[in-house]
């Protein structure tokens, strides 16, 4: 019980440090060790302790009590590079995550909200086939060798242990939130890769107009 | 890929497979006790007609107005000998902010009714579930079959289709309660899930509940609880179609065989109510067929009687909640006949319904004109009377 406290805790302090840094190093040029350790603190401590009766942890489990393993990690993903200057997956890998996301949350999301006929969610308390698509899901991308197979394996191995408050084993793989985060991420790639490819064209055409070659 | 991570892909692989075994094992050899396929509806019959006993009725009110209260679904459980509980939500108006649960005792000897007293208000929800609760809504308390009262009662983001359910347990017949802990219904911002009528009890101390969902379609769908030493394991599915169905009744038939009725919520025009059968215990569900009851998307209950026949209360109404009837069908609610008209006063409001037998008498509370919540008393001598 008190482990699963902690885990559902998880999430909104890395949500809550993921914005700490987002803002922290908008103003901050120069990163310096005592920075991270203010913005780690004050992370713990906004997510912890309750202000006006609840903490800031506790208002974000307020909009969804149950974020998932998905949300977990694409937070831990998008937090990590800030922290270590490093990522923690390639844009390749971050574009295969959050597709898989959006497609499986549109997919469960239909299904437990009406839009289609059949019942998905139900078939997630107990063992059924879609735990055999994710099983094999899991071992493809095991075999390519990818990163994300450490995030699929989270799933059902959270969902074994029963930490997350949820019974339900889609409730470890998506959520509202991560749907949504997702669907930013993506976005965010897509404009990216637009604005990269318009540089690169554009260059390309300047070093065919320019007499001089740019490089020798 | 480099060669020497194959056997570590084969050992991930391997970890894999056995990880999703575990699942496997549970639900085809170990955990058969979870298993929905092997429930059965338990007491089925609700004992025999009290064929001696003369007519009895009594009318009265469970709480007394106030001016600028607004009272609303009521729900009762028997706990304990001679005694009912009866909860409901009253506040300034329906989802308002200051809305509460209220709770009061009757005594089935004396006829009289406890002072009503806060069950649960919104800071008191807030503190117990350490959650942001915007509104308290509708509340139902049932029995298990340890002995335990559940009151499972919806909390409110914003309006009505942001509902989620909560519930509490009391050990000691509704006294003093557990704190309040939540339910995740659904893979979407828990959106969304309210409560309006009891349960069944299942066998392997199991009970269904039905609640539904407003979130863009309106359906209804049913809730396997078990309790456990953790507090309720738990799993929804849905019921017929998503047309527009709301606040189900679940009447059991025989050991797995169930039937729904669903208050119609379409807009508009002459809607009736809605019925569908379960033949294995809730799991699944046939498609809606109308009832010949009319229905004014309002709510309604119905009862099994010792005979057999189904004992409903509902608005008899195609446009508003000024009445309130009780209706009967001896096919399983099919055809249904006019028993007794309890209220009538075009302009009022008489709604939500709710029914209980209870040692041989039945006990039915509703909304009365959104002031106070009215229980009204009979016995089977009182129906006969009424049916010939």
């Amino acid at each position: 019980m008190i482990v699963k406290q902690y885990i559902q805790n998880l999430f909104p302090f890395l949500l809550v440090t993921l914005i700490l840094y987002a803002i922290a190093f908008k103003f901050i040029k120069q990163k310096k060790i005592i920075h991270e350790i203010i913005i780690l603190y004050l992370a713990a401590f906004l997510t912890f302790v309750p202000l006006t009766g609840l903490s800031v942890g506790d208002y974000i489990l307020s909009l969804n009590p149950n974020y998932s393993i998905g949300s977990v990690a694409l937070v831990l993903v998008l937090l990590w590079p800030k922290i270590t200057d490093q990522p923690l997956l390639s844009p390749k890998h971050l574009l295969i995550f959050c597709s898989w996301n959006v497609v499986f949350s549109l997919i469960l999301f239909s299904s437990s909200l009406g839009l289609i006929p059949y019942d998905m969610y139900a078939q997630g308390y107990h063992f059924s086939l879609w735990f055999v698509f994710v099983a094999l899901a899991t071992l493809v991308s095991i075999w390519l060798w990818y990163p994300l197979s450490f995030i699929f394996l989270a799933y059902i191995a959270a969902f074994n242990l029963k930490l997350l408050p949820s019974p339900n084993f889609f409730d470890y793989i998506t959520d509202g939130f991560l749907f949504l985060l997702s669907i930013g991420v993506l976005a965010a790639l897509g404009w990216q890769a637009r604005t990269t490819g318009l540089q690169s064209s554009q260059v390309e055409a300047e070093a065919q107009e320019s007499p001089v070659p740019l490089q020798e | 890929m480099a060669k020497n991570s194959r056997p570590v892909k084969w050992f991930v692989a391997f970890a894999v497979i056995l990880l999703y075994f575990l699942p496997f094992y549970q639900k085809y050899f170990s955990n058969r006790q979870a298993d929905w396929h092997d429930l059965e509806v338990t007491a089925l019959t609700p004992g025999k007609a009290q064929g001696s006993d003369p007519p009895y009725f009594r009318e009265n009110f469970v709480n007394q107005a106030q001016p600028g209260m607004k009272c609303h679904v009521s729900s009762l459980a028997a706990v304990g000998e001679a005694r009912l509980i009866c909860t409901w939500y009253a506040g300034s108006r329906e989802a308002a902010a200051d809305v509460a649960i209220y709770k009061a005792f009757y005594d089935d000897n004396t006829g009289a009714w406890t002072e009503p007293q806060v069950l649960l208000d919104r800071p008191q929800c807030l503190a117990e579930l350490r959650r942001w609760v915007g509104k308290l809504g509708n509340a139902v308390v049932i029995n298990d079959h340890e002995g335990g009262l559940w009151l499972f009662y919806a909390t409110l983001l914003g309006g009505w289709s942001t509902a989620s359910l909560n519930y509490k347990v009391s050990p000691d017949r509704g006294q003093t309660w557990s704190d309040s802990r939540k339910l995740i219904l659904s893979p979407f911002f828990n959106l969304s899930a309210n409560v309006k009528n009891n349960g069944v009890l299942l066998s392997r101390g199991a009970y269904l509940l039905p609640v539904y969902q407003e979130f863009l379609y309106k359906f209804g769908q049913v809730l396997l609880l078990r309790p456990n030493q953790l507090g309720l394991s738990y799993q929804i599915r849905r019921m017929a179609g998503t047309s527009r169905t709301l606040q189900p009744v679940l009447i059991s038939e025989n050991e797995r065989r169930l039937l729904a009725f669903f208050r119609n919520a379409a807009a508009g025009g002459k809607n009736y109510i809605l019925r569908a059968e379960s033949q294995d215990a809730g799991q699944t569900w046939s498609g809606l067929t109308r009832t010949t009851l009319p229905n004014p998307n309002s709510s309604f209950d119905m009862i099994r009687l010792p005979g057999g026949a189904i004992l409903g209360a509902i608005n008899h109404a195609f446009q508003d909640r000024s009445d309130l009837t009780l209706v009967v069908s001896r096919d399983g609610g099919q055809n249904w006949r006019i028993l007794k008209v309890l209220e009538k006063s075009p302009g009022k409001e008489y709604s939500y319904p709710v029914l209980l037998r209870s040692r041989g008498r039945y006990h039915l509370t509703y909304t009365y004109e959104r002031q106070r919540i009215k229980h009204v008393v009979f016995n089977d001598a009182w129906l006969r009377q009424n049916s010939q």
